[in-house]
């Protein structure tokens, strides 16, 4: 359930499903960018894609966050390019269980796949990074 | 080889297919395979939305059908077709989207994001067709 105790080293580059690439446009990144504590506030940040196969990975690093704080839980997605019902659905249990903070500002598809849902009003968007930090801590 | 392509003419010039199958278990090299595809056949279709819908229905095969689909993606000069074919003949539920995470958002995702979005069924499976038409010819029929 948890990823042991390296919540503030480097995030170490990893690859997600299989090594095989479509073309050579294809670019692998891990879907957790860093994982950061301190200040009581747990800060997950997501890069790329996020859909089925990479949600997967975030799962065991989110259980770990959420495993240190209970409370509150930062998600930055600024640097997601794109996402589809897998992580929303994520996103809404994450949101069920603690008080999540999401960070902007959303990318193009990101931001539409809120808007089309109707979610933008239900999750905590915060358009910075700083801002999604604050509130975190005052709910905390 | 799990995807291929090929080039016919019509009537409509040229339309080409992409195809990919259940080879491809990572729902980003299938979007990439498409996005690359796209980028080359069609000049004015809304990519962002494809990119979901195809996202969306190949997620709802490799949930529900047992892992086996095809997918086919057929630009034209004035309608893309993206249509997702699995095993599994049961037709798909409609239903909201549940806020607490526990899924139903698919469906309306990709219903939002295409033109038309239909179901067609068939002995021993079933086909999810996904159509978008050039702006010029919204008007005309989705067929």
């Amino acid at each position: 359930m948890t990823t042991g105790d390296d919540a503030k080293s480097e995030p170490e580059p990893k690859q997600y499903g299989e090594p095989k690439r479509y073309g050579d446009g294809a670019e692998a990144s891990a879907p957790v960018v860093s994982r950061q504590g301190g200040d009581g506030v747990e800060v997950l940040i997501l890069s790329g894609e996020l859909d089925l196969n990479t949600v997967e990975e975030i799962v065991p690093v989110l259980e770990a966050a959420l495993a240190a704080h209970p409370g509150s839980l930062v998600l930055d997605l600024s640097r997601v390019r794109f996402a589809d019902s897998s992580a929303l659905n994520l996103l809404l249990r994450t949101h069920a269980r603690t008080s999540l903070h999401l960070a902007g500002p959303l990318q193009p598809v990101v931001k539409r796949l809120f808007e089309i849902t109707g979610i933008t009003g239900v999750l905590n968007l915060h358009d910075t990074h700083g801002e999604a930090i604050e509130a975190a801590q005052a709910k905390r | 080889m799990a995807t291929g392509r090929s080039a016919t003419a019509t009537g409509d010039g040229e339309r080409e297919v992409l195809l990919v199958d259940s080879l491809y278990t990572d729902v980003g090299e299938v979007r990439r395979a498409v996005e690359e595809h796209l980028v080359r056949t069609s000049a004015w279709v809304d990519l962002g939305g494809v990119l979901l819908v195809v996202s969306e229905l190949v997620t709802n095969a490799q949930r529900h059908a047992r892992g086996r689909w095809r997918l086919r993606v057929q630009a034209e000069r004035h309608r893309v077709r993206v249509e997702v074919t699995d095993s599994d003949p049961l037709p798909p539920r409609w239903r909201p989207g549940k806020l607490d995470g526990s899924g139903g958002w698919g469906l309306q995702i990709a219903r939002e994001c295409a033109d038309s979005l239909e179901v067609l069924t068939a002995a021993g499976g079933k086909t999810m067709r996904a159509q978008w038409l050039h702006p010029d010819h919204a008007g005309a029929a989705v067929v």
